[in-house]
């Protein structure tokens, strides 16, 4: 029904008044006491008030950039939501593993030297060199990590991620995950299953062992069941997993189930024996976490098809190496990192365990949120709603305050308990300033020393000043 | 200590329940101290010892979890344990209840797509882009803030106007949209007589007259004070118009602001003349010809325009009663011979303003902090001298503080301080009813009056106080309370800010000339 | 449409070996007494209380653990009856009642150690290493001393408690026959150089000299005994669900219980209060030492009676780092439940080290 002699005015004084009120809340109750509509925002000052960012905002808020920008961010989008990643092997790191060499050691989050990392990734750097084979003990471990001998470098630039500490050493059997809309690979290595773990920093002769099986035993079994079975879609299986109440971060049960279901019988192909085949099995059913890393290499290789367009303001990398957060944004391209300190993580931690043993936040798995699911898909799991409040409420409204930062929603991931809208998708850095909302991340909480592993779980958000620098590098590359 | 306590019979909560509810009751803000234990013989010696054990916690079994509750001084016992108690009853909400509360217009805007017009009220430094962002979202603005440069305020209503919007401010105080008043905002019945106004408490004025008159307001729209200067060229005066001239329901158009800037008045004065309805003009201490000349009524004040577009547009038969001058007659009598001057003291700028150039018309031995003359331009440090009248909404006296519509202690002070005067005849005041304004104005002022009707008094002196209060019946408080209350006070009542100027001049002119 | 009414089957994955015993052959109507989320208490037919716990939690005596994250949304309630029949037990709630079968399910024995092999001097570092472990990582609030920040009344049971376990020191010296003095190590909470503020936070044994004598506490009983009398004064006294009184006393019951503990008059004084004065405390205190005198107390505690056997030999910075682990789950426990319970323990080797350096 449009009426071509309708104006904007017309429609104001024929409809009925419904106001948004900005900043002075004593205005509300007038307002409502004479029967309009009126919405009070949850106001705060843009770019925390700081003069040059206002000043970068406005720059890429002007009409002509914004359309740019728009436009960029939309396509970042689409390729984000198109994307349809495919788990379709595994393989040793060295094998797979683009720049892959047998003393190089990837870890978590934005680049790091060993002098500076956090006591968990200590941990889990000598424990892989002991693992290796190229040190016999830990304390050999640790004089060869600070010879210069080995490469450190972040997951991100080798087509990885790693959750929590993110060590991946050169035999590691890796996911191989496959983005058959855009052609790119992604990998991640597999679940340890347990608290005391190497990715949590720990690191004596019970993680070791494992680490051994799982080279010799779980990861050649997969690879191999891979083979007989054929491909397998894992943005499919991480929608259902998230309509059966996961939100694929923090709560795994149903995606693990789903993914054992999709490998049982290729597994039960294998040329193993019997006895292998139960010790796999009972691997996986010991831990809900099985699939997590699965849904990290999954959105990896959706997130990096959308990186790398020009103008887009959309995040793809958010990682964490337990000293430093960094994110990557679409349109600035390469390895960009923009960082700043990590934060503390807050939630439920273990018996015996204290807010100040735990050390700061940890890993690549941020890659969930900046994918959609995880903290930015709350509302899907109500049964872990304690890490936000208690209340799925709570978990609601954090799904929805995220939609405030993000870009569009992803047709193809829905919601259940919110008629199915997609998850919030594309979080752009902008937003992020202009409404002072940060992205929120679930995530394991890691002890700060070296060798302990998990003491708990819970929520946190990245420091402001990235996207800070992150605004200020697009206005500049506006000129 | 006066303590009170809760006890739950047979009921348990785990320990960790226990102890956030512990923690939450020790939070609560009237609570000096809570404790949570079970009723024990052990547990009730201590309260004892502590002298807390009232007959409830005695009669407490040892499966009975005690509540033990001490209210701070002064605290209502029963708040304090109705808020205990729910703290043990306390369910969460259910996922339906779920609501978000926006943190941005964009966000707002479209979650709502049947929002129209944002209110904005934030820190001039982030108020520009706060409206940007409305207008780019689709909404009407009404931007309350000030402090934000011309040349924002430019490309704001240029913006505006181009996507055919409203954008009323920066520095617009009142409007009334759809019968709905905005920010300071009077309760006045829908009608057909629109407004565009570049003054805050002018148009609530001409609202409230022309509600008395029996009429009725279409729209009030705001245009910021500083719409008609030569930089902004009156663009939001000039759509302000427009879009009054195309709404059917309005039938007659006042025009209510500080004289435009020349070029600005000319360009105003085309659009009255292509309106294709009455336009009436009140410009305060502006000139008749032009108006007249481009077609358009002019007012020589906010009675007379109210009265004007109330005949032109709804009844031709309105009419005032004129000002009864026997009051001025029996004042005169009680002055000595030193009372020859009239202070006022507002909080209406054109209320002012309008009382001012009622004087003025005697001579210009007249003082104010609005002053168009520089040489008898006083600021909020000066004293008063001849005739004084003073703004206390203008920037000198607020710089900082609430608006005196909001917070009156300096207008107070002040009155106290005219009454030492003894050249003082005459105080007059004005008292703002309405949305966003204070909620007794009349009652927070009543002490300073009595007071300075003392410190005359034991002067020997008579102080005449004039008070006009601006609202109608349907305002909160009541109109007709707010003046009866200062008539028992002994004030002089006027009945409009007309008037109000009148009254000081007659009898400035009587006790001058006697 | 003909409705269905199927009862869900749980499965009981562990549980107390005596109480399974009993179980498998008892027939009844009981009641559930409360529900939390993560344990359900019933009373069994003839009143005795026993507890199933959710999937997760420890065991302990008279315990079973069930198949169920947690009790939460299981629309069990407070006062309803419920069924023993051999071999399971059907609670109300749900449709047609959750029926929980015993069959599968492992037995657990609290197996305590014996502290014989230790040494006096290995037995005074081993309640050091305790005591510094406790108050590394307990909470303030019961026997631990109030919190800085503590509200007067806080403070006040703080003070009882701290006055009532001095009694009972002095009590249990004087009635298993110790010399009346006290050595370097009973004060270890006043001279520990890493040791909290013994202001704040009070001594597991204090000197007795400057004790006042305390009355206002005194049983009703007409013949008690000065350790009645001190063990009066602390049952029931405390916050939490299980007064931190009750757990103090389960911590020097259990060691009591161990062979050779020279603490026997301390449990009869109990068990003699217990009977006596059944309406002292509340029910799951009661229950629960009653239990602890009979050597039988919750998995994280044998736990952490086990690692200390294995400081033997150790120096007091090893023997902290030997019972860190089993002294963080015990003191998981309720809110400061653990560490009261740890706190009892810590005061009852060191009274144990006194009287056999008595013999």
């Amino acid at each position: 029904m449009s009426n071509p002699l309708s104006t904007p005015v017309h429609d104001l004084f024929a409809g009925d008044l419904d106001v948004v009120n900005v900043g002075l809340a004593m205005f509300e109750q007038d307002i409502a006491a004479q029967g309009a509509k009126v919405t009070t925002l949850d106001w705060t000052p843009p770019g925390s008030g700081k003069p040059e960012i206002l000043d970068a905002l406005d720059a890429l808020e002007s009409p002509e950039a914004a359309a740019r920008i728009e436009a960029a961010n939309a396509l970042a989008v689409e390729r984000i939501a198109n994307s349809q990643p495919l788990l379709t092997g595994f393989g040793r790191a060295i094998d797979v593993v683009p720049g892959m060499t047998p003393t190089t050691i990837l870890h978590a989050g934005p680049p790091i030297t060993w002098d500076r990392m956090a006591g968990a990734m200590k941990g889990a750097v000598t424990g892989a060199l002991v693992f290796e084979g190229l040190a016999d003990d830990l304390d050999e471990a640790a004089e060869l990590a600070a010879s210069g001998a080995i490469t450190f470098s972040p997951c991100h630039e080798h087509d990885c991620v790693g959750s929590m500490a993110g060590v991946t050493s050169a035999s590691m059997y890796m996911h191989i995950v496959h983005n058959e809309t855009y052609g790119n690979t992604a990998y991640t290595n597999l679940s340890e299953q347990m608290a005391k773990i190497l990715r949590m920093g720990a690191n004596d002769a019970s993680v070791i062992d494992r680490l051994i099986w799982m080279r010799d035993v779980l990861g050649p079994m997969l690879k191999e069941a891979m083979e007989i079975g054929g491909p397998i879609d894992l943005r499919l299986l991480l929608s259902q997993a998230l309509h059966m109440g996961d939100e694929c971060h923090n709560r795994n049960i149903a995606g693990t189930v789903l993914l054992m279901q999709a490998l049982a019988p290729s597994l039960l192909q294998t040329g193993f024996t019997t006895e292998q085949k139960k010790d796999v099995l009972d691997f996986i059913a010991g831990s809900d976490y099985f699939s997590g890393p699965t849904w990290l290499a999954m959105a990896k290789a959706a997130m990096d098809a959308a990186h790398g367009i020009e103008d887009s303001a959309v995040v793809t990398t958010m990682a964490r190496n337990g000293v430093e957060f960094g994110i990557r944004v679409s349109g600035l391209v390469g390895n960009q990192w923009f960082t700043g300190p990590a934060q503390q993580v807050v939630g439920p931690m273990f018996a015996g365990y204290r807010p100040e043993d735990s050390g700061l936040d940890i890993g690549d798995s941020a890659i969930s949120e900046t994918y959609g699911f995880g903290g930015f898909a709350m509302a899907t799991a109500p049964a872990i709603v304690a890490l936000v409040g208690g209340t799925v409420q709570e978990a609601i409204a954090c799904t929805r305050q995220m939609g405030e930062i993000t870009t569009a929603q992803n047709p193809n991931v829905t919601i259940p308990i919110l008629d199915f809208q997609g998850i919030p998708t594309g979080i752009d850095v902008r937003k992020v300033l202009a409404t002072g909302i940060l992205p929120v991340i679930n995530t394991a909480i890691a002890h700060k020393e070296a060798g302990i592993g998990m003491i708990g779980a819970g929520i946190t958000h990245p420091p402001v000043e990235v996207f800070e620098k992150a605004v200020l590098a697009l206005a500049a590359a506006l000129d | 200590m006066s303590s009170t306590a809760v006890v739950k019979k047979n009921t348990y909560f785990d320990s960790v329940s226990l102890m956030a509810i512990s923690t939450k009751a020790n939070g609560l803000d009237d609570v000096e101290q809570a404790f949570v234990a079970m009723g024990t013989e052990m547990n009730k010696g201590v309260l004892a010892n502590l002298g807390l054990l009232t007959p409830e916690l005695e009669a407490a079994g040892n499966g009975d979890l005690m509540v033990v509750v001490e209210a701070r001084e002064g605290a209502d016992v029963d708040t304090v344990l109705a808020a205990v108690e729910e703290l043990l009853t306390r369910k969460a909400p259910s996922a339906g209840d779920a609501t978000v509360t926006h943190r941005t217009i964009a966000a707002a805007a479209q979650d709502n797509p049947a929002a129209n017009l944002a209110v904005i009220a934030v820190n001039g430094a982030y108020a520009g882009r706060e409206a940007r962002k409305a207008l780019e979202n689709g909404l009407h603005v009404l931007l309350f803030s000030d402090n934000v440069s011309v040349e924002e305020e430019i490309a704001l209503k240029q913006l505006a106007h181009d996507k055919g919007l409203l954008m009323m401010g920066p520095d617009c105080g009142t409007a009334i949209i759809n019968n709905v008043g905005l920010c300071f905002a009077n309760a006045v019945r829908p009608g057909s007589v629109g407004i565009v106004a570049a003054s805050g408490t002018g148009s609530q004025e001409l609202s409230v007259r022309i509600h008395a008159l029996g009429a009725g307001v279409s729209q009030l729209i705001g245009t910021g004070g500083r719409d008609l200067s030569e930089e902004v060229g009156g663009i939001m005066m000039i759509d302000g118009i427009r879009a009054l001239a195309s709404d059917p329901t309005t039938s007659v158009i006042v025009l209510v602001s500080k004289p435009p800037a020349p070029s600005v008045e000319q360009k105003v004065l085309a659009e009255i003349a292509s309106a294709g309805k009455p336009v009436v003009v009140y410009f305060v201490g502006g000139s008749e010809e032009a108006v007249v000349a481009a077609g358009g009524h002019f007012a020589t004040g906010t009675q007379d325009a109210a009265l004007q577009a109330v005949r032109l547009g709804a009844d031709p038969n309105a009419d005032v009663e004129p000002l009864d001058t026997t009051r001025i007659d029996e004042v005169a009598a009680l002055l000595g011979p030193e009372q020859r001057y009239v202070r006022g003291l507002f909080c209406g700028g054109t209320l002012c303003d309008e009382s001012m150039y009622a004087m003025l018309d005697l001579g210009d031995d007249v003082w104010s902090n609005i002053q168009k003359d520089p040489a008898r331009r006083l600021t909020a440090d000066s004293p008063s001298t001849g005739h004084t009248f003073l703004d206390f909404g203008d920037d000198d006296f607020t710089n900082g503080r609430p608006h005196p519509m909001i917070d009156p202690s300096l207008r107070l002070a002040r009155l106290v301080e005219e009454a030492k005067d003894p050249e003082v005849a005459l105080i007059v005041m004005d008292f703002v009813l309405g949305f966003g304004a204070h909620e007794d104005p009349v009652g927070v002022t009543l002490p300073a009056v009595e007071q300075a009707q003392q410190i005359a008094a034991d002067a020997g002196r008579h102080l005449e106080i004039v008070g006009y209060v601006l609202g109608t019946d349907l305002d909160t408080p009541a109109l007709d309370e707010q003046i009866a209350a200062l008539k028992a006070a002994g004030v002089t009542v006027t009945r409009s800010s007309t008037e109000t100027g009148q009254f000081a001049r007659a009898l400035a002119r009587k006790v001058t000339h006697a | 449409m003909v409705s269905v009414r199927a009862s869900a089957v749980l499965h009981s994955r562990s549980g107390d070996a005596a109480l399974l015993a009993r179980l498998r052959t008892l027939r009844g109507r009981g009641r559930v007494d409360s529900v939390f989320r993560g344990v359900l208490n019933l009373q069994l037919p003839d009143g005795e209380l026993v507890s199933l716990a959710a999937r997760g939690c420890e065991n302990a005596p008279r315990t079973l653990i069930v198949d169920i994250p947690h009790w939460g949304g299981s629309g069990v309630r407070p006062g309803e009856p419920v069924e023993f029949a051999p071999g399971s037990l059907t609670l109300p709630g749900g449709h047609g009642g959750i029926r929980i079968c015993l069959r599968e399910s492992g037995e657990w024995n609290p197996i305590l150690p014996s502290l014989d092999q230790l040494t006096s001097s290995e037995l005074s570092t081993a309640a050091r290493a305790l005591r510094q472990a406790t108050y590394a990582y307990g909470e303030l609030g019961g026997m631990l001393g109030a919190a800085p920040t503590a509200a007067p009344m806080e403070t006040a049971v703080c003070a009882a408690l701290d006055h009532g376990r001095r009694r009972l020191v002095r009590a249990v010296r004087s009635s298993c026959g110790a010399p009346y003095r006290c050595d370097g190590d009973a004060v270890t909470g006043q001279s520990s150089p890493s040791g909290p503020d013994p202001v704040r936070r009070g001594s597991e044994v204090a000197p007795t000299a400057t004790d006042p004598t305390p009355r206002e506490a005194a049983a009703p009983g007409e013949s008690s005994s000065p350790l009645d009398e001190a063990v009066l004064a602390l049952l029931g006294l405390g916050p939490g669900l299980t007064p931190a009184g009750d757990d103090f006393l389960v911590g020097i019951a259990v060691l009591s219980a161990i062979g050779g503990s020279r603490l026997g008059p301390f449990a009869r004084a109990l068990d003699h209060i217990l009977t006596e004065h059944p309406c002292r405390t509340t029910l799951l205190s009661t229950t629960t030492l009653r239990e602890a005198l009979a050597g039988r107390v919750r998995a994280p505690l044998v736990d952490v009676l086990r690692s200390l056997t294995a400081t033997r030999g150790q120096s007091d910075a090893q023997a902290v780092d030997t019972i860190r682990s089993p002294v963080r789950r015990a003191l998981a426990h309720g809110h400061t439940s653990g560490a009261d319970t740890l706190s009892g323990l810590v005061t009852g080797l060191h009274l144990e080290k006194e009287l056999r350096g008595s013999l």
